[in-house]
């Protein structure tokens, strides 16, 4: 049977990470008899997520930005955007809260392969924990980070801890925004241009690349664009990964909310290889009219606009 | 497979509430159908004809309950109690509908403590009923014998003549049911007059062309999105169609304070045509048109790519919705659209 009721997990640090987002790190309430599933280390994967309970007001899933280590800590990146994270920013170190998890599918092993990571804003907290994997698997990624302005550089431990581990690129659209007291040491201070994805993906693949597998999380806008960039630059759909982001209340499969066509992302996702997203985000299409019709003076169909 | 003989059901009925509080479909005072209990010793007559508005799904998957209690240290699991209870008079589409149901929460703890105490008795229909199309998806007019535990038929007869019936054992738990009541053995034979009957109440369906060709055009993807927006303008979100349907599952979760600063959460039956269905706290919506959420409706409903999962379509042809929404966007309402559009 599955269980909905979460186990008591303690809330044991928070800091500031970003323009209105929290780093929180909680743990087991009891571990006298083992780890509850949702801080057992032996049971989490990067990629996957967990619910998080803020009695009172509800629960919602959130991605583990780092899995649980041998005590049974884990972290989570969390914006305070709605009345659950707003209560959950008022909360006091040393309350109990409640988890349910781990959920939903991880990445998968990309052991040995040169991988890239493309992260936009909040998206680096679904592949935080996959980069710290991957160096420690000795197969540190190249990451390429982008964010709106300097306040939304979040991780910023994370980063300065990967700065010596692998090649990580930073960019920031507003770069006017950049006061110089971010606290990372950048390749040579300079960060790329935000707006500009499309030169900076080439300019990283010609540096590092090939790579065998891209995985990347952000708005769905911009994950969209970083995987017809990177086919277009010679990279093949099914070595692209994505991770979705949608309501949920259950994370089991059940409520329904997290559906796309016959998929709930609760337990099909949330990472999902593009082509096979592709598949599921064009049945959730019904059709639109051909965007040019039929020339009958020559017969020959003109090229369909992509929908 | 046992089966016997019986005189009038509601010998049977009388017998099962010995054991069990026994719920049989019984008019109100409006004259809708609901599940009610009947009493030991109620002689009112079993109306075959008689059929619930609301399907049974809410009495395994409570429209609102309470699924767990926080203290301020502990979370603790409040699972249902369910004393034995039997469902007597099922018609093929509500039973199809609980043998999907029964799969897609076969892990839920909640469900599973009141369906594991329950007995289900499924009724032939023997003519179809305004607005079913059970034939045309797979869920009727007749039982399928997988999905219930006793399964009773009518004998041959004229029209409106006294008749008696015939109980198939379907399942341990429905032998077990009926031992001591004492009833003969049926004539061999029975199961032709069943396919027969079958038949005959097969042939009194009207046409579902626009079903098939609805349900073609849906996996097609050959309605417009224009048209499902057009469709949405009939669309008041007022979920009836989902609160009505056998079949339909979604639900949200609020946490609701109690007394002494105990926190309780309930799970309330939830509707996919609601705007804030898929609604993050960003304020992003994947399902912001309303035309995509009528369009998912039915999608979910119709798709091959569903039933591939679900082992079957997830519309039992019972027709409820046609029924009750107000906006004439019911299932054969939208078919005929969509055959249209």
């Amino acid at each position: 049977m599955l269980s909905l009721t979460p186990d008591a997990i303690r809330l044991v640090e928070f800091y500031e990470d970003g323009d209105d987002v929290g780093h929180f790190t909680f743990e087991p309430v009891d571990a006298t008899k083992g780890f509850p599933d949702v801080c057992n280390p032996e049971k989490v994967e990067p990629g996957q997520f967990f619910m998080l309970s803020i009695p009172g007001k509800g629960e919602a899933a959130f991605t583990y930005t780092h899995t649980p280590d041998e005590n049974g800590r884990f972290v989570a990146l969390i914006r305070n955007i709605g009345c659950l994270t707003r209560q959950l920013f008022k909360t006091e170190v040393g309350s109990i809260l409640g988890g349910r998890g781990p959920m939903g599918k991880g990445w998968p092993d990309f052991k040995g392969q040169n991988v890239l990571v493309v992260a936009g804003g909040l998206g680096l907290a679904p592949v935080a924990a996959e980069i710290y994997s991957l160096i420690e698997k000795e197969s540190a990624p190249t990451v390429y980070f982008a964010a709106r302005n300097e306040s939304m550089l979040v991780l910023r431990n994370e980063r300065d801890d990967w700065m010596d581990k692998c090649d990580l690129y930073q960019a920031v659209d507003d770069l006017d925004s950049l006061t110089g007291k971010s606290t990372v040491k950048t390749n040579g201070g300079q960060f790329m241009h935000g707006r500009k994805l499309a030169d900076n993906l080439a300019q990283i693949l010609e540096e590092k690349g090939p790579f065998d597998h891209v995985i990347t999380c952000g708005p769905e806008g911009m994950m969209e664009a970083v995987c017809k960039i990177m086919m277009g630059l010679g990279q093949s759909a099914d070595s692209l990964w994505l991770s979705l982001e949608r309501r949920m209340h259950c994370g089991v499969g059940l409520c329904g909310h997290c559906y796309v066509a016959e998929d709930l992302v609760c337990v099909d996702g949330p990472t999902y290889r593009w082509d096979q997203l592709g598949e599921l985000v064009v049945k959730e299409k019904a059709i639109k009219p051909p965007a040019e019709t039929v020339d009958m003076t020559t017969h020959t169909r003109r090229t369909r606009q992509s929908a | 497979m046992y089966v016997y003989e019986l005189e009038r059901l509601e010998h049977l009925r009388n017998w099962l509430t010995l054991k069990n509080e026994v719920l049989r479909p019984i008019a109100d005072e409006s004259g809708n159908g609901h599940w009610g209990v009947v009493k030991h010793g109620d002689v009112v007559p079993f109306d075959m004809d008689l059929r619930p508005d609301m399907s049974p799904k809410g009495l395994f998957f409570a429209e609102r309950e309470t699924v767990m209690k926080f203290d301020g240290t502990l979370f603790r699991e409040t699972l249902p109690e369910q004393k034995p209870q039997v469902l007597f008079g099922l018609k093929a589409c509500d039973l199809t509908a609980i043998a999907y149901q029964d799969n897609h929460f076969k892990d839920d703890p909640y469900y599973q403590a009141r369906r594991k105490n329950t007995l289900l008795i499924g009724i032939d229909c023997q003519e179809a009923c305004e607005n079913g199309f059970c034939a045309s998806v797979d869920a009727g007019p007749h039982v399928d014998t997988d999905i219930a535990d006793l399964v009773v038929t009518p004998m041959p007869h004229m029209a409106d003549d006294e008749h008696g019936w015939w109980v198939i054992c379907a399942s341990p738990e429905g032998q077990a049911a009926i031992a001591g009541l004492g009833l003969a053995p049926a004539d061999p034979g029975w199961e032709n007059w069943r396919d027969m009957a079958r038949r005959h109440a097969e042939a009194t369906f009207p046409k579902d062309t626009h079903i098939i060709n609805g349900i073609q055009r849906i996996n097609g993807r050959a309605v417009p999105d224009e048209a499902w927006e057009r469709f949405a303008h009939q669309c008041i979100s007022c979920s009836g169609c989902s609160m009505m349907c056998p079949t339909c599952s979604c639900y949200a979760t609020r946490d609701v304070p109690e007394a002494e600063g105990v926190i309780a959460r309930e799970r309330i039956w939830d509707s996919c045509l609601m705007v804030g269905f898929q609604k993050e706290a960003s304020g992003a919506n994947p399902a912001a048109e309303a035309g995509k959420r009528v369009y998912r409706y039915w999608y979910h409903k119709f798709s091959d790519d569903v039933a591939a999962r679900a082992g079957r379509y997830m519309c039992v042809g019972c027709g409820r919705c046609e029924a009750t929404c107000p906006g004439m966007i019911g299932v054969h309402s939208i078919m005929e659209k969509i055959a249209n559009a």
